[in-house]
């Protein structure tokens, strides 16, 4: 993965098998460095790439089946609460 | 207009769910040869081994994983790695666990020329040995990974659910498809392929899906939950589980429920000796399949209705009364395929339902159960407590296959080796009678009814399991703001925090 090769911190490149927690440049744990920001950012990514399944399956629906359904249930559209969720901080 | 619902932020996306998911496929593809069904066969029949030898082995090994399934999870909870405490084994395991499984499935073609028993048992323990090591060390970090890919608990349902399902379609590539349909074409020589040519071809193959799938958990799946940084004692694992309440309840449910899983041993032998064609195998689990993604496709559903517990229960006592309707639908007819195969159909794709439950329920509650210890010692002990779900998974496989292969000769199944002029050697099997009846009906009695009614007593343990409810709710509620806390102030220090007391 891309955010193993550089410290998130310093910015500094990580060799592939140093494997201690801590950065050889900067010092700073490389596991639990700024792990809710990071968590923030992999709760956006998830969410976009829920929204594009669900957009995905919207143009495939041509018989609008999934939006009658959830019309129906009184529950919001999937594409919506997708685009509507935000992490809790 | 539409109702406002709070939804629980997700934090493992579509990509990562799946290539967790695929992973399992690959894991599963290699392991679907050993388990019972075919491992017996192959000792048996194609290595040519007495089946008092193979019960043997299959039973010391199994006592031996009671040992190495714990020792592994103590050693990945002691991993401290900037990659996290599971990831490093799970890029380093795929490569020597796909040279284990070709020695493995190749052990007969190797050895072809030797008329050494002994030879071929030693082979026989290093290589099953080599295989067990190399599979449990990527078998305990990837079920670990369940419950540490996500702090929040509907991704890891969400990733259990999904690697179950991959796992059983692409793991029943191996079992439902490849391997019984080149057992029958070579046996009715369609194919110019001994069954060691066979099983040789099969390990290849397994060994590509393990290096091309079982690879992308540690690619690709990340490690989200806050560890704390120190590293424990190998023996505090250990320690630990003791007070693990319903980590235990888990084991003694699992560990009773053990002697049900005979029934994957009979079936193999049911179809190749009472049936005569193993591909019959090959459409019961495709028909049984449905039944499976009935259960993948409504385990959300029936979640907001059961809990863990309940299902558990639920998912022991239907498939027990199927196995049991089953029986005696068939006693009379066990030999008539045409009449044995749409009841053993329609109990499979019943029971599928509830399979495809439990198989994510049991793995759900360990992870429920690694909350509940990090909640009460501030130790978060994936490696320990998936150590046990991947054990009890062995020792049910290999005691069930050892009890399954000792009692073949007690219901009059024997079997016999002929050396043939080119030198090599065939085994013939032979079907007789036990207790007034013949071999076929005990196959088919071991088959159905009994694995259904040993199955019920792993239904006890529950009665006494607390981890459910408001309780778990309160549990995951203070974790969450327990490990913010604790995220905070190793980002303020920078170094070891000790988050217990």
């Amino acid at each position: 993965m891309k955010e193993d090769k550089f410290c998130p911190h310093c910015g500094g490149k990580l060799k592939l098998f140093y494997l201690k927690q801590t950065c050889p440049h900067c010092g700073v744990n490389l596991l639990t460095y700024n792990m809710e920001a990071r968590l923030e950012q992999d709760a956006q990514k998830a969410a976009a790439e829920v929204d594009a399944l669900w957009n995905r399956l919207r143009r495939l629906d041509k018989a609008r089946l999934i939006e009658k359904h959830y019309t129906k249930k009184g529950k919001p559209l999937p594409w919506e609460s997708a685009e509507e969720q935000t992490p809790e901080a | 207009m539409m109702k406002e619902t709070k939804k629980e932020v997700r934090y493992v996306g579509v990509r990562e769910n799946l290539l967790f998911g695929l992973a399992n496929g690959g894991q599963c593809f290699s392991y679907g040869m050993f388990s019972g069904s075919y491992l017996s066969l192959f000792f048996v029949k194609v290595f040519g081994i007495p089946t008092g030898a193979v019960a043997t082995m299959l039973l010391i090994l199994g006592i031996w994983d009671t040992v190495n399934d714990p020792i592994m999870g103590g050693i990945v909870d002691k991993t401290r790695t900037r990659y996290g405490k599971l990831r490093p084994w799970l890029l380093f395991v795929p490569i020597p666990l796909a040279i284990s499984t070709i020695l493995f499935w190749g052990g007969p073609l190797l050895l072809q020329n030797t008329r050494e028993l002994t030879v071929k048992i030693v082979y026989m323990y290093i290589s099953y040995l080599m295989w067990e090591f190399f599979y449990t060390l990527g078998d305990v970090p990837y079920w670990s990974l369940s419950a540490a890919l996500s702090p929040s608990p509907s991704d890891r349902t969400r990733a259990i659910a999904t690697a179950r399902f991959l796992s059983g379609l692409i793991g029943g590539i191996a079992t439902v498809v490849m391997l019984p349909v080149m057992i029958d074409l070579s046996n009715n020589g369609k194919i110019a392929w001994s069954l060691k040519e066979v099983f040789a071809a099969c390990g290849v193959v397994s060994a590509v899906f393990i290096v091309g799938l079982f690879s992308l958990a540690g690619l690709f799946v990340k490690e989200r939950v806050v560890q704390q940084v120190e590293e424990t004692s190998f023996f505090d694992a250990f320690r630990f589980l003791g007070k693990n309440k319903p980590l235990l309840l888990i084991i003694l449910s699992n560990v009773l429920g053990t002697v049900s899983a005979v029934a994957g041993v009979f079936g193999a032998f049911y179809y190749t000796e009472v049936l005569n064609l193993m591909s019959w195998s090959s459409v019961i689990s495709v028909v049984g399949g449905l039944g499976g993604l009935v259960g993948m496709a409504t385990i959300a559903l029936v979640k907001k209705r059961f809990d863990n517990r309940q299902l558990m229960i639920i998912n022991k006592v239907i498939p027990a009364i199927l196995g049991t309707l089953a029986f005696f639908a068939g006693s009379r007819h066990y030999d008539v395929w045409y009449i044995v195969i749409p009841i053993i159909a329609a109990k499979n794709i019943l029971s599928g339902v509830f399979d495809a439950y439990n198989s994510v329920v049991s793995t759900e509650i360990i992870g429920d159960t690694v909350d509940y210890m990090e909640w009460k010692t501030g130790i978060r002990n994936e490696g320990m407590a998936f150590s046990v779900l991947t054990f009890v998974g062995k020792l049910q496989g290999r005691l069930s296959t050892s009890l399954g292969t000792a009692l073949l000769p007690v219901i009059g199944y024997f079997v016999t080796e002929q050396v043939l002029p080119d030198g090599t050697t065939e085994t013939i099997s032979r079907c007789t009678e036990a207790f007034g009846q013949p071999t076929q009906f005990w196959l088919w009695a071991f088959f159905t009814v009994f694995p259904a009614i040993t199955s019920l007593l792993a239904i006890i343990p529950f009665h006494f399991y607390s981890l459910r409810g408001d309780k778990l709710r309160e549990i995951r509620a203070e974790m969450k703001l327990r490990r913010e806390r604790l995220a905070e102030a190793e980002e303020t220090t920078g170094g070891a925090i000790d988050e217990r007391g």
